[in-house]
């Protein structure tokens, strides 16, 4: 019998199939809040976010960085909130925007964590994509409605509105 | 809520901000920039924060670009050395701090804007 070699590039195609299938599936899409402390599980490699969309390694300044933005992202405190978009705008992929943290960021989630799988941290992956789902299962509004509601009630929306008219 | 919704609500959050901190402005205005110190906001995007301190910089400031008409009328602008280093769509920024329950936050942080925004340099001001 023949064996056949597999290329990365197939690999890589193959585990990023699965991942968004799987995502995909198991999550709700929407605009919720988020705290900081979930964001870090979900996302333990958050400086990725800063080193562009497809991560080639990670280096120990990487690391290092990731640990100084840990320890300030935890100076905010674990319930700091920040908003999170999950959508699959073209039935694949789930895209991530999260709100209010930098400037708004905007990812490939089965992209970026294929990458991480690829360079060696699956367990990492594994964990990140159930801490996606599980928070996705749970996930709320409450916080950007009620904060829209008393934003409403300001003198900056009332004489916005007025400038209006 | 979907991101539609989102998106709308963002967009009138960032409008209302906006014209709170331009409502003092002198009528034809159409750039403004002006230093500010990074303490004097309360609401500072990541990377800024962390720079800043990483930097060890007692007191850094940051160059905010107020531009009408714009797309993303509020840039924050960091430069080291003379050179931009990053630039941030700030009322963005603060349209989804608001939504994230920074109100007051967002608000002092509207009002040293304006405060600033006085005394800015100011070109292109038609007659």
């Amino acid at each position: 019998m023949e064996i056949r070699k597999i290329s990365e590039s197939e690999i890589d195609n193959l585990v990023l199939r699965i991942i968004e299938a799987y995502v995909s599936s198991q999550i709700k899409t929407g605009v919720w809040e988020i705290n900081t402390g979930v964001l870090l599980e979900i996302f333990p490699f958050l400086v990725e976010y800063f080193n562009g969309a497809r991560l080639m390694g990670i280096s120990n300044s990487f690391k290092s960085q990731n640990s100084f933005l840990r320890e300030y992202i935890n100076e905010l405190g674990a319930e700091h909130k920040v908003i999170i978009s999950l959508e699959h705008p073209y039935g694949h992929d789930v895209v991530v925007r999260v709100y209010g943290l930098a400037d708004t960021l905007i990812y490939s989630f089965g992209y970026h964590k294929t990458a991480l799988w690829l360079d060696g941290y699956e367990e990492e992956v594994y964990k990140s994509i159930e801490q996606l789902v599980e928070f996705a299962r749970n996930a709320t509004d409450k916080t950007i409605v009620d904060s829209y509601e008393k934003f409403k009630k300001t003198k900056i929306y009332e004489l916005w509105i007025k400038s209006k008219q | 809520m979907t991101f539609e919704k989102f998106e709308k609500i963002l967009s009138e959050v960032r409008m209302a901000l906006w014209n709170y901190i331009t409502a003092d402005l002198p009528a034809g205005w159409e750039k403004i920039g002006f230093s500010i110190p990074i303490k004097e906001l309360r609401c500072v995007p990541l990377e800024l924060a962390l720079w800043a301190r990483k930097l060890s910089l007692i007191s850094p400031s940051v160059y905010v670009d107020l531009v009408d008409k714009s797309d993303e009328p509020i840039k924050l602008i960091w430069y080291t050395r003379n050179e931009v280093c990053a630039t941030y769509s700030y009322l963005t920024f603060l349209a989804s701090r608001v939504l994230a329950g920074q109100i007051d936050e967002v608000i002092q942080t509207c009002e040293k804007i304006k405060e600033y925004a006085k005394n800015g340099n100011k070109e292109n001001i038609r007659e």
